[in-house]
Order: structure tokens, then C-alpha cells, then sequence
């Protein structure tokens, strides 16, 4: 077997996928051939690298969040139609109103986390104030980017300054996220 | 005893919202996963996995002629992922780069091994396989990871992207020839 006739069943044999004939030749070529050999090394190492994954875990809470963002879109987007039956309809609309002030919930605790911290986070949580309004955009960006402290982005002073402005004013966060029209009233989205 | 994935897309069909939130609680860590290696950072990751799971909700009454849901919900994340990668491309070269590999976040790889030393060139590794990838376009790249990390066959992979198994195997080839490149001194290291 020549060397580029090798070379060209190479990436087969290391994905197993040539005949039991064919492998056995470019096995045999493989013994004798240190070019050809080097390459297959370095494709099965390549192959080993891009296997392991290089993915850092998100923060352990946000498959939560990120389902119950999900779910509360879907509810909200396009519901169930009337033919479903009527124990699912009661099913998914108490997971609705359940995700929405879970939502609300998150908004609130993502605006209190920019709010008491010196970070960079500021901007995030205040585009979570305005996925409030605008449920189609909905976000888990604030809670997780947060916890993560991955943010590396600039916010502007003033954005955080009217961000604790408006804690001082409306004292507990939640108050912001259940009144999101406060939040334009103060100017921040 | 756990529902199979077929009897799950089924009662999803029928109108039951719960089957729905089982899926996504079946598939969004594999969304997730491949999602942040095609885009490289956590914030378009998690609006793929969302976007992917809403687009698929809102489609659901296409869903009865798929057989194979987890390849459906890949070709759904893949697109979804290649328009944003062409998004991002020009704007930032994307968050990807140098830094949004938060400190305290553990590598896969690293809980299998216990000294900072090593897990320290764990994490160099990574961030080295990360840019290698970065410098793909989309095509490439995407086929790379479905094949090699994910561990769809040509013929799957060809079905997602919707091209010739031909495709397939042209773009995985220069995919990892250029990667072999890219990372030539790593390959060669007899560790
Ligand atoms: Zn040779």
C-alpha cells in the first residue's frame, strides 16, 4: 500500500469504519511507514483532545432556571390548544402563574445582587428589568452570570448609581420587579 | 420506570405540557453542551438551549414524523448555533476569547485528577482546544464537534445538516487537518 493511498483511508481507519481488508492493510503499512504512522498518532490524539470536552459546568442551579424559563415562554408564546385535556390544561396553567412569580422572583433577586455589589454586573441585571416587560426575551443571564461572576463587561457608573437610587427608594427589590413600570418611571432599562 | 424518549414525544404531541418539560429536562444539558463549544461562553449557550426548546414547542404539531427526537433537537440547536456564530463573527470575535473561563469553574476534566499543577495544564489544554476550534468557520467546526465529541456518524451528521455525506466527510477532513496543524506541538508531546 503507498503512502498516499494510506494517508487517504487514514481518518476512516481511526473512526473504524474501513473494511476488516483495508484496515489490515493500513495497519500493515502503518508498521512500516514512520510518516504515515505519525499522522495516524496524531489524529487519534486529536480525536482524544476534542473528546474530553472543554466545557466548563454553569452554576449547579441553572438547569432549574432555565427550564422554568423555558416552560414560562412556551405557556406564554403559544398555550395548549382547547382539544388538550382538561387535566393537563389545570396542569400547565398553575405551572404557569407558579414560573411567572418565579421569574419575578429572579428579576428581583438579580437586580438586588447588582444592586449590593461593586462588580460589573450591573448591566445585566438591569437587562433582566427589561426582559420583565418584554416577555418574549426572557433571560437567565442575570441570576447565573452573577453566581458565575463571568461577567466581563463594562457598565457604566451611572446605571449602578440609579440602580441603588432605586433600591433606596422602593426599598426590597421584589417591589421592582413586580412594578416594572417603576422601573422605567426611574430610567432603567 | 422511566419513559422512553419516543413515549415522551408522543404524549408531547397529544397536548401534554408535562411530557414537554420532561424533554427538556432529558436534552438541555446536551444542548447546552454543544452549544457553548460551537460559541464559546455561557450567555449565547443558554439562549440556544432556550431558543432551541421554544422553537420545537411552537413546532410541535411538525414533530409526529420524527423518529429520532435528540437528532431533531440537534439540527434545531446547530442552526440556531450557526446564525449566532455568523452574529458574533465581526462583532468582538465573541465573548470566547482569553477570559470567560471563570476561576472558580471546574473543567470537566480537571475532577478526574487531584493536583493543581496538573489541573492547572488541564485548563491551559482546554483553552488552547478552545481557540484552535474558534478559528473554524461554522461548517467545519460544527462538524468537528458532532462527530468527534458528540459521536454522531456521518450519515447523522449529514441528516442535521441537511448535506451530502460527502460534506460531511470533506469538511471533517479539513477540519482536522487544520486543527492537526493548529495544534502540532501538543500532538507531538508523548504525554
Ligand atoms: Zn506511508
Amino acid at each position: 500500500m503507498t503512502c498516499p493511498y494510506t494517508r487517504s483511508l487514514l481518518e476512516d481507519y481511526v473512526d473504524k469504519e474501513l473494511s476488516s481488508a483495508e484496515a489490515d492493510a493500513v495497519a500493515m503499512h502503518l508498521t512500516t511507514c514512520d510518516a504515515c504512522r505519525a499522522d495516524y498518532e496524531a489524529t487519534v490524539k486529536l480525536k482524544g483532545l476534542l473528546s474530553r470536552r472543554a466545557v466548563p459546568d454553569p452554576h449547579p442551579e441553572y438547569w432549574k432556571e432555565v427550564s422554568s424559563l423555558i416552560l414560562a415562554r412556551t405557556v406564554e408564546s403559544a398555550p395548549f390548544e382547547a382539544t388538550d385535556r382538561p387535566f393537563d390544561r389545570v396542569r400547565s396553567s398553575e405551572r404557569a402563574s407558579f414560573v411567572k412569580s418565579l421569574i419575578s422572583v429572579a428579576a428581583s433577586l438579580g437586580i438586588f445582587i447588582a444592586a449590593i455589589s461593586f462588580g460589573s454586573f450591573g448591566d445585566k441585571a438591569v437587562s433582566t428589568t427589561s426582559t420583565l416587560m418584554e416577555p418574549q426575551v426572557l433571560s437567565t443571564s442575570a441570576l447565573v452570570a452573577s453566581a458565575h461572576a463571568d461577567a466581563n463587561t463594562e457598565t457604566p457608573l451611572a446605571n449602578r448609581e440609579r440602580v441603588s437610587e432605586a433600591m433606596l427608594l422602593l426599598g426590597p427589590p421584589g417591589l421592582l420587579g413586580r412594578f416594572p413600570e417603576m422601573a422605567t418611571a426611574l430610567g432603567i432599562e | 420506570m422511566t419513559e422512553t424518549t419516543p413515549e415522551l414525544l408522543k404524549r408531547f404531541i397529544e397536548g401534554d405540557a408535562s411530557a414537554f418539560a420532561d424533554l427538556v429536562e432529558r436534552f438541555q444539558k446536551r444542548v447546552y453542551y454543544l452549544a457553548f463549544q460551537m460559541l464559546g461562553n455561557h450567555l449565547d449557550a443558554d439562549e440556544v438551549v432556550q431558543e432551541s426548546f421554544v422553537r420545537i414547542y411552537k413546532r410541535r404539531k411538525d414533530l409526529a414524523g420524527v423518529t429520532n427526537f435528540p437528532s431533531f433537537l440537534t439540527r434545531v440547536a446547530t442552526n440556531y448555533s450557526i446564525d449566532l456564530l455568523r452574529k458574533r463573527k465581526g462583532h468582538s470575535q465573541m465573548l470566547d476569547d482569553s477570559d470567560s473561563l471563570p476561576g472558580e469553574v471546574q473543567v470537566e476534566l480537571s475532577r478526574k485528577v487531584r493536583t493543581p499543577d496538573v489541573q492547572f495544564r488541564n485548563k491551559v489544554l482546554m483553552e488552547e482546544i478552545r481557540r484552535a476550534l474558534a478559528t473554524l468557520p461554522p461548517r467545519q467546526k460544527i462538524t468537528a464537534l458532532l462527530h468527534d465529541v458528540e459521536g454522531y456518524t456521518k450519515s447523522e451528521i449529514a441528516d442535521i445538516l441537511g448535506c451530502p455525506e460527502a460534506t460531511v466527510r470533506s469538511n471533517l477532513h479539513i477540519a482536522r487537518k487544520k486543527l492537526k496543524k493548529i495544534l502540532e506541538k501538543r500532538l507531538a508531546d508523548k504525554e
